[in-house]
C-alpha cells in the first residue's frame, strides 16, 4: 500500500526553502527521485519538483553532487 | 439615476484589472555588504518594493550561506562569481500590474546575485525547521583515515616474540 508523504503529515504546499524536506526526494548524486521511489502521489510530485527545482535556481540545492 | 449606475460599474471594472494577488520574493544579496549596512539594504528593498503597492505579510531577514553551486552575474559590466551569499525572502500582497514593475525593478537591482518572484499563500508553507546551505546530506562517506602509528624499534619486537615463545 502506497503512502503519500505529503498527504499522510498534512503538508499542502511544498516550499521551496524547505531544504531539509526537499532533501529526502533526492539520491545522493542530488537527482530527483522517482514516483516509483518516492511513492507520492502525480500531483504532489509534479509540486515537488517544481520546488526542488526553484530550490535548484537559488542555490539551496545543487543540480548534481559529486 | 443612471448616470449614478454607470460610475458604480466604471469603478468595478478597475477594481477587476487590479487583481492583488500574494507574491514571494525570495533573493541572494552580494556578501561584499559589510554585516552592519545589511539591515540598510534591506530596508531599502523593503522600501521599494511598498513604493510600488506591496503591502508586505512576512518577511525573513537574509543569512550568509554557502550556495549550491558557484554564481555569475554581470555587475556594472563584470562578470563576477559568487560562491556564497545573504538569502532573505518577502511575502507581500500586490496588484497583478505591479508585480511586473517589481520584477522589472528587482533585474535593476545590482545589490541582488538572484531572486525568484512567485505566487503563494498567505499563511505559513514551511513544514519543517529550515536549514538551508547545509550541504553534509551529500557529502559521500568515506571511511575514517587510520593514524598511522609510532615506528616500532626492532628490539621491543624481538623481546615481544621472545615472551610469545617462552609462554
Amino acid at each position: 500500500m502506497k503512502q503519500d508523504y505529503f498527504s499522510s503529515n498534512n503538508i499542502k504546499h511544498i516550499d521551496y526553502k524547505d531544504v531539509e524536506l526537499l532533501r529526502r526526494f533526492l539520491t545522493p548524486s542530488a537527482r530527483m527521485q522517482s514516483r516509483r521511489r518516492t511513492d507520492v502521489t502525480s500531483k504532489n510530485q509534479r509540486k515537488l519538483a517544481i520546488a526542488i527545482k526553484r530550490s535548484r535556481f537559488m542555490g539551496l540545492l545543487p543540480y548534481i553532487a559529486k | 439615476m443612471a448616470k449614478a449606475k454607470e460610475v458604480v460599474e466604471v469603478v468595478d471594472v478597475e477594481e477587476a484589472d487590479a487583481k492583488s494577488s500574494i507574491y514571494e520574493v525570495g533573493y541572494i544579496m552580494v556578501p561584499s555588504i559589510p554585516d552592519e549596512n545589511l539591515g540598510g539594504e534591506v530596508t531599502n528593498l523593503k522600501d521599494s518594493l511598498s513604493d510600488m503597492g506591496a503591502t508586505f505579510i512576512s518577511d525573513e531577514y537574509p543569512k550568509m550561506l554557502e550556495l549550491a553551486y558557484e554564481m555569475t552575474r554581470s555587475i556594472a559590466n563584470k562578470k563576477q562569481k559568487f560562491s556564497y551569499g545573504y538569502f532573505g525572502w518577502v511575502k507581500f500582497e500586490c496588484s497583478t500590474i505591479n508585480g511586473k514593475i517589481i520584477k522589472d525593478a528587482l533585474d535593476k537591482n545590482e545589490k541582488l546575485v538572484r531572486y525568484l518572484m512567485i505566487k503563494t499563500v498567505r499563511g505559513n508553507t514551511m513544514s519543517t525547521k529550515r536549514a538551508y546551505g547545509n550541504k553534509d546530506g551529500f557529502k559521500r562517506r568515506s571511511t575514517p583515515r587510520v593514524e598511522e602509528s609510532l615506528p616500532i624499534n626492532e628490539e621491543t619486537i624481538d623481546k615481544e616474540i621472545e615472551a610469545l615463545v617462552v609462554e
